[in-house]
């Protein structure tokens, strides 16, 4: 997909990307199990992550950068799935009860020769406004 | 999958898991996109699939294969996608351990993924690190 006239002029640098809020639940992160094949017990067994340094089971990594991927999406519409990157740093775990928000906003566009990139920076935080993911992502959009 | 599974923190760099071939259907996307929240509007209009979703049933496809250890944990991830994946797509993933860093309390893993379709382009590739189980009590 190609985005034009107006849309393009919108990409410019300090543009807010569509915000995504979600509350975690345990079915959520059991659901995410049973579709990705990781039934890793610091997922699904609370009683397994009450003996470990974390304490509470956590979210699959992946369902949170699907989520990135989702705000992407919003964004970008299929300039996204056709051609992009993700950088992901997971900096605390999601857990079940957490409200978090994904926001995010464009840091730069790129427009070389026919070619636009946008460059966008994307963090996951919960309802403490601690950082959960921080994402660098890439977009070509012509 | 009959067969003992490979224990990931057994592997050593250089590790190739073996090829796997992959379909995203329309049933598995639809219960990927329930699991996620995703809205399956634009697949049904345009046929084409997360990238997400394509890394999600590989990473589900190497764990038949490989287990890792209980309590690992997701540290970073790299995902680069070069062309649109579409529904029943045949895609094959081929991985391999590209780093192991181990110390006295962590010890960490890359695992390297191609993805190519069925007319042998490459259509992404991706990189993940994760810390191999807590040690209890550490």
């Amino acid at each position: 997909m190609e985005l034009k006239g107006a849309s393009l002029k919108a990409l410019t640098a300090g543009t807010d990307l569509p915000l995504l809020q979600k509350t975690i639940t345990q079915a959520d992160i059991d659901r995410y199990a049973r579709v990705s094949g990781d039934f890793n017990p610091i997922h699904i067994s609370p009683e397994y992550a009450r003996s470990t340094p974390l304490g509470t089971t956590v979210a699959h990594g992946m369902l949170l950068l699907a989520y990135i991927s989702q705000v992407m999406t919003k964004a970008f519409g299929t300039a996204w799935l056709e051609k992009g990157k993700m950088y992901a740093r997971f900096k605390a775990p999601a857990r079940p009860g957490d409200d978090i928000s994904i926001s995010g906003k464009i840091t730069k566009v790129d427009s070389h020769e026919a070619k636009t990139t946008v460059h966008c920076e994307i963090f996951c935080r919960n309802q403490n406004g601690e950082e959960l993911v921080i994402s660098q992502t890439e977009v070509q959009v012509t | 999958m009959a067969g003992r599974k490979i224990d990931y923190s057994s592997l050593d760099v250089g590790f190739e898991f073996p090829p796997m071939n992959l379909v995203i259907t329309e049933d598995w996307y639809e219960a990927y996109a329930e699991a996620v929240g995703e809205d399956i509007g634009l697949c049904r209009k345009t046929g084409l699939v997360s990238p997400m979703a394509m890394l999600a049933l590989a990473m589900a496809e190497m764990s038949r294969s490989a287990s890792v250890p209980e309590g690992s944990i997701h540290v970073s991830q790299t995902l680069e996608f070069h062309q649109a994946l579409r529904l029943n797509d045949i895609v094959t993933a081929t991985a391999a351990v590209t780093q192991k860093i181990q110390s006295r309390k962590v010890n960490l893993l890359t695992v390297s993924l191609r993805l190519s379709n069925q007319k042998n382009e490459q259509i992404a590739c991706a990189e993940t690190e994760f810390v191999l189980g807590y040690s209890h009590g550490a």
